[in-house]
Formats: structure tokens, C-alpha cells, sequence
């Protein structure tokens, strides 16, 4: 039986989950979502997922503050976090790794680079 | 030591089987962007909220943070702004129909893309006159890309082409929502 990963998504952007939603619902994953950075860091304490992918540009908590809470939290502090990002520019992403970050991947996302990522932190 | 012939064969055929599944994987993607894009515009009848989703799409979907998002004059002689982001607001509020390549692309109704797909000289990368039937309603001006997208792919032309009828068909309806309740 294949154990299903849980992914929390977190986008403020509807079209954005969907898209995420849609290349990941095809896997062997479970996915959870957040709209903003405060919810994130609530849903992912309470849902403890296996990999987080985080927007940067978000309302009340952005991408990088949110990351910074959830290396802190105990319970997220290893959860490999990717930041998801329209912005690629160096000083950006170099923001996201000192927060905490994993990993990240730019805007418009590439589904086969999504799901290799995914698939090398998740040991699949 | 030399390789048995039927192993040679079974990793070529592994290769081969690996390019085609991520053949299929890009072809899902490009099939799923369209499909969110039509999913979103046609969920929604509030003008702010169609004109929201064609700037999630452009900038999610497409690749860029520098768009305009027009309407037409009651006179359709000119093109006038309804939504943008990271462009000249002031300089670009309204657009002579014929004029230049937004003002060309709105008077023939045919897609622009720059020969590149990038930015031209004119820092345009696409215009996309919006239309219900042949009525050009409105149009779409793409000027800059995100800085990681080098140009325009072949599934934007696509997005382009739906862009073109359902982000109008959305917009008409709204329009005519709007009129309904304002009339009631």
C-alpha cells in the first residue's frame, strides 16, 4: 500500500492552488492549502505536512516571514520547504534561503520540475 | 567486458520510454494551465473579479508583472484602461484604436506576439484583442517577462487564444450582470 504524502500548498492566488492542486492531485500525495502566511503556519502545526510549497507575495504574513515562523516551530523546523516565487532574481531568492528555505521554483511553474523536486525531497 | 546485446536494448528502450513520459508530463501541464485559465474566468461574474483572474493568469500562467487590461469606448474609437500592474498608467490610460501595435492589434482583432517573443523595441510583447464573435471588446497588452522567462513558449500562443474569447466572454457577462442588477 502506498503511503500518501501530505503537501500544504500556500498561495493567496485561487489560480495558482488550482494549478498546483492539479499537477499534484495525480500523485500519491494529500493536499492541504493556506490562503496567507498566518494561516500556513497554523495549518502546517496542526497538519505536520511532509513538504510545504510557500508563495513569496502574500497578505498579513509574507513567503520569507512565514518561513522564519516555521523554522521555529518545532514541529516544521526540518519540513522541507519550497518557495514559490514570480520573482527569480538573485537577491529574492537568496532572501528565501536565508528564511529558512529548502528550495525554490519560479512562476509559471513547470510541472515535471515541480514533481522532480518533489519527488527527490520525498524520497520517492 | 562487452554488454549483452539485450541489455543495450533494454536501456535504450528505458531512455526512450523516459523522454516520452516527460514528453507526456510537459503535455498534462500545458493542458492543465488551459484549463485552470478557462475554470477561473468562467467562474465569476463580477467585473473586478474576472479582471483579477486574467492578471493571476497572466502573471501565474504566462510569465509577466507588466500588463494592461483594456476596455473599449462607448464610441470604439478608443482603448481604455480597466486594470494594470507594474506599467505606466498615466502614459498608457488610453489607446487611439488603429494606433500603434496595441492600437492595430485592437482595430484588426489579430493576436500581436513580438517576431522574438520577448519584449520588442516598443517594450511589447503581446497584445491580445478580446473578442465576442468579430466584435473586438477590449484588449490585453503584455509588455515585459518575468526576468527568469527568457520568451514567449508555443503554450502561451495557446493561453493567448483562449485568453482572446473566454476573458471576453467573462467580461461581457459581467458587464451585462452588472447592467442587469443596476437596471432592477
Amino acid at each position: 500500500m502506498i503511503t500518501k504524502k501530505k503537501i500544504l500548498i500556500v498561495d493567496d492566488s485561487q489560480t495558482v492552488l488550482l494549478m498546483e492542486k492539479m499537477i499534484l492531485s495525480k500523485g500519491p500525495y494529500t493536499i492541504v492549502t493556506a490562503t496567507n502566511g498566518e494561516e500556513a503556519v497554523a495549518k502546517a502545526a496542526a497538519e505536520q505536512p511532509d513538504l510545504i510549497l510557500l508563495d513569496v507575495v502574500m497578505p498579513k504574513m509574507n513567503g520569507f516571514d512565514a518561513c522564519k515562523r516555521l523554522r521555529e516551530q518545532e514541529l516544521t523546523r526540518t519540513t522541507p520547504i519550497i518557495m514559490v516565487t514570480t520573482r527569480g532574481e538573485e537577491s529574492n531568492v537568496e532572501n528565501g534561503y536565508a528564511s529558512g528555505c529548502t528550495d525554490y521554483i519560479t512562476k509559471p511553474i513547470n510541472a515535471p520540475e515541480l514533481l522532480a523536486k518533489l519527488r527527490g525531497f520525498l524520497g520517492e | 567486458m562487452k554488454m549483452p546485446r539485450y541489455l543495450k536494448e533494454v536501456i535504450e528502450e528505458n531512455n526512450r520510454l523516459r523522454e516520452q513520459f516527460a514528453l507526456v508530463e510537459q503535455q498534462n501541464s500545458n493542458l492543465a494551465n488551459l484549463y485552470v485559465a478557462a475554470y477561473q474566468l468562467a467562474g465569476t461574474v463580477d467585473h473586478a473579479t474576472v479582471l483579477q483572474s486574467i492578471q493571476e493568469i497572466i502573471a501565474n500562467l504566462v510569465g509577466s508583472e507588466e500588463v494592461g487590461i483594456y476596455g473599449m469606448s462607448d464610441d470604439r474609437t478608443m482603448l481604455v484602461l480597466a486594470r494594470s500592474f507594474g506599467i505606466d498608467e498615466v502614459r498608457l490610460a488610453a489607446i487611439k484604436v488603429g494606433e500603434g501595435k496595441i492600437g492595430a492589434a485592437a482595430a484588426s482583432g489579430e493576436i500581436y506576439v513580438s517576431p522574438s517573443g520577448t519584449p520588442d523595441e516598443e517594450n511589447i510583447t503581446a497584445c491580445i484583442p478580446l473578442r465576442i464573435e468579430s466584435e473586438v471588446i477590449g484588449l490585453i497588452a503584455i509588455f515585459g517577462l518575468l526576468v527568469h522567462k527568457p520568451a514567449l513558449a508555443d503554450i502561451d500562443r495557446d493561453m493567448f487564444d483562449l485568453l482572446a474569447i473566454h476573458a471576453a466572454t467573462s467580461l461581457y457577462c459581467a458587464t451585462l450582470h452588472e447592467e442587469r442588477f443596476a437596471n432592477a
